[in-house]
């Protein structure tokens, strides 16, 4: 029991995992709290949607992120960059005025009925684990955060620009200094978060129902994994992240009265223990 | 040029006045008009109740315009948008009813019926519930003003009570949204079933706003024996656990939804609520001569069958309609007289507007989730007669 238990709290947790490395990294490099990322995962869940059901999931898990990134430039473009100089109250505002945008846009062009996404064939079958069956799609799931997770690490660790990236985030003045264009590399960073958006968006649709109201759902718990791991930092999301899925999922079992509340529980005990998260500022 | 114009205009309009008379359109004209003021949630968690339910109110002014009107009246319908919340709500209606469209229906949750509720007569207004199922609506919250033509939670769990017996499932898991109606909802099932002789080993309270139903759905799994699910979930949470039930398995169990089986969490589930059982308050398949009728126009119009928010918005304009029928009369204190008490003919046969409490009186309906023309939707399994309605609590006080 506990370790099917363990399993349905990674599943969450793989999500989360998805969701909160955009967000972490926008924060990190633009120092922008993007409300609206939320909303781009719902965005993201309904082109999934569309695409899905004139093609299949595989091209919605390609396509989905390719346009959410080319949005995620236009966002950096045309908000956050003109915005940098601003007192980020602004920018927390705009963030929140284009929350409220999309989910109007979703409404208008999609209604306002849930919809939902089938599991794709080659995953709609259960599979047996610690004697219980369980939909194949959720061992995708943790699957799907793993790669992000890795591939966001190798990213960062190993490639020219990710060391930008590490550097702008600490340092933006010094690196661009240094000949590093952070404008630009700004732009490619917020596009990666918004398609990272996106993507939580498209995985999300076949376990959890597509509603206008969807974004909600997702961005507290984002935020809650964010501050909890460190404002900024990735490694510190994905430790966040697990960790909040367990609570869920093993607080729902065996705590049930408190499990609407010990996510945020979870967050105070780690802020009065360390008061800039699991792994401060560092990406 | 001009004159000229002007008079064949004149001309058209005599010809046409002249032609129409015969036909009693000449008193839609005349009287004062039906104005109904529907408020129903336009935006927010309860707009695809709400989308239905204004559906069913237009439907039913379009064809009573067509007839000629109600009491030779023309019916006009202004709509506004409640928000899904009882602060809008209580704002928009006395919009309504202060702009002249006082004969009020509509909103989707009990709690946004009863803010509507508060001052019906200082906005001189009435207001007909047609989806709310609160019983305080009709209980200790009843108004002289206010009318309800759908079943109350009381009425569906007789009605349960009633179906129970021939259930054969012996042990029940019971999964039930953590605010007052789920809980309600699981005490009654559980009280239910030890008197019939059955066990709920595994009672589970998702918190409002539960994404993922994996962790209760592997309680109830891991429960030896389960062999029948309650479920009392409302709006996305429903559907989310309808979904993931359906991808673990659980759906091989018997499911009985309380207010489960509605139409937007059947279409937005595909074919997971295909066999779950639960109360329903209106259907297509119900076999009366009005019924037959409505449902042949509706489908004419919309090629499908009405939904049952649809058919029980349709059927609550059509209690306006009686009440000025009988009242000869729009202004909402005379309606209001004229409709307590009243029997009349409706899409569910007879029925009677009960004067103690203002509760339509109508059959009860259990059915469960079936392909029909290769769409699943609620299909009618079983009729309850009237008889099994329990009376008034003897909360409403009615001056």
């Amino acid at each position: 029991m506990l370790s099917i238990n363990i399993f349905n709290g990674l599943v969450y947790g793989a999500l989360l995992v998805v969701m909160s490395s955009g967000l972490a990294l926008i924060y990190g490099l633009r120092r922008v709290v993007n409300f609206a990322h939320g909303s781009l995962y719902m965005l993201g869940a309904y082109l999934g949607y569309t695409v899905a059901s004139h093609t299949n999931f595989w091209v919605a898990q390609v396509a989905v992120p390719l346009l959410m990134g080319l949005l995620g430039l236009a966002l950096d473009r045309f908000a956050f960059r003109p915005l940098q100089d601003r007192d980020p109250l602004t920018v927390i505002l705009v963030t929140f005025g284009l929350l409220l945008v999309l989910e109007d846009l979703v409404q208008t062009v999609w209604g306002k009925s849930n919809l939902s996404v089938p599991a794709p064939d080659l995953l709609s079958a259960s599979v047996d684990l610690f004697g219980m069956s369980v939909p194949a799609y959720r061992i995708a799931v943790i699957f799907f955060g793993l790669v992000v997770a890795g591939a966001l690490t190798l990213w960062l660790r190993y490639s020219k620009m990710g060391l930008f990236v590490r550097a702008a985030s600490t340092e933006p003045t010094i690196t661009s200094m240094q000949g590093v264009n952070v404008d630009r590399l700004s732009g490619l960073v917020v596009a990666v978060g918004t398609a990272l958006a996106g993507l939580a968006g498209i995985i999300a649709a076949p376990f959890l129902s597509l509603s206008p109201s969807m974004s909600s759902d997702v961005i507290i718990d984002s935020f809650v994994v964010v501050v909890t791991g460190g404002l900024g930092s990735l490694s510190g999301a994905f430790a966040a992240a697990l960790l909040l899925g367990q609570v869920q999922a093993v607080g729902a079992v065996y705590l049930p009265e408190f499990a609407t509340v010990l996510p945020y529980v979870l967050m105070m005990a780690v802020l009065l223990w360390r008061p800039a998260g699991f792994a401060g500022n560092r990406v | 040029m001009k004159k000229s114009i002007n008079l064949f205009g004149k001309t058209c309009i005599a010809l046409a006045v002249g032609a129409l008379a015969p036909l009693g359109a000449h008193a839609a004209v005349d009287k004062e008009p039906l104005r109904i003021g529907a408020v129903s949630s336009v935006s927010g968690v309860f707009a695809q109740q709400g989308e239905e339910v204004l559906r069913g109110i237009q439907f039913a002014a379009e064809e009573a315009n067509r007839k000629g009107g109600v009491d030779g009246r023309q019916v006009a319908v202004q709509v506004a948008d409640d928000e899904s919340t009882p602060e809008a709500g209580r704002r928009v209606a006395e919009k309504l009813a202060r702009d002249g469209n006082n004969l009020l229906i509509g909103a989707i949750p009990t709690s946004i019926s009863q803010a509507i509720s508060q001052n019906l007569e200082r906005w001189n207004a009435l207001y007909v519930v047609v989806a709310s199922k609160g019983d305080r609506l009709t209980g200790e919250a009843c108004k002289p003003r206010m009318f309800r033509t759908n079943h109350s939670d009381a009425m569906d769990m007789a009605m349960f009570t009633e179906w129970m017996k021939g259930v054969k499932e012996k042990n029940f898991a019971v999964i039930a949204a953590d605010y007052a109606w789920g809980r309600d909802s699981a005490e009654f099932f559980a009280k239910q079933a030890k008197s019939l002789g059955k066990s709920v080993p595994v009672s589970l309270f998702p918190p409002l706003g539960t994404k993922d139903f994996a962790p209760y759905i592997a309680q109830i799994k891991d429960a030896p024996n389960v062999d029948g699910i309650w479920v009392a979930l409302a709006g996305r949470d429903l559907i989310a656990f309808t979904k993931q039930a359906k991808e673990f398995g659980l759906t091989s169990k018997r499911i009985i939804g309380h207010a489960a089986i509605m139409d937007f969490v059947v279409k937005a589930t595909g074919d997971a609520t295909k066999g779950v059982w639960g109360n329903i308050g209106y259907g297509a398949e119900i076999d009366t001569p009005a019924n037959q009728v409505f449902v042949a126009a509706w489908k004419a119009k919309y090629k499908r069958v009405p939904t049952e928010n649809e058919g029980q918005a349709y059927n609550g304009a059509q209690a306006i309609f009686e009440g000025v029928r009988k009242a000869g009369s729009v202004k909402p204190a005379d309606v209001a007289a004229a409709l307590r008490g009243l029997s009349y003919d409706s899409v569910y046969g007879k029925v009677s507007m009960r004067a103690e409490d203002n509760q339509l009186v109508l059959p009860s309906y259990i059915g469960q989730v079936k392909v029909v023309d290769g769409q699943p939707r609620p299909v009618i399994e079983k009729r309850y007669d009237v008889a099994l309605v329990p009376a008034p609590n003897g909360s409403c006080k009615l001056k």
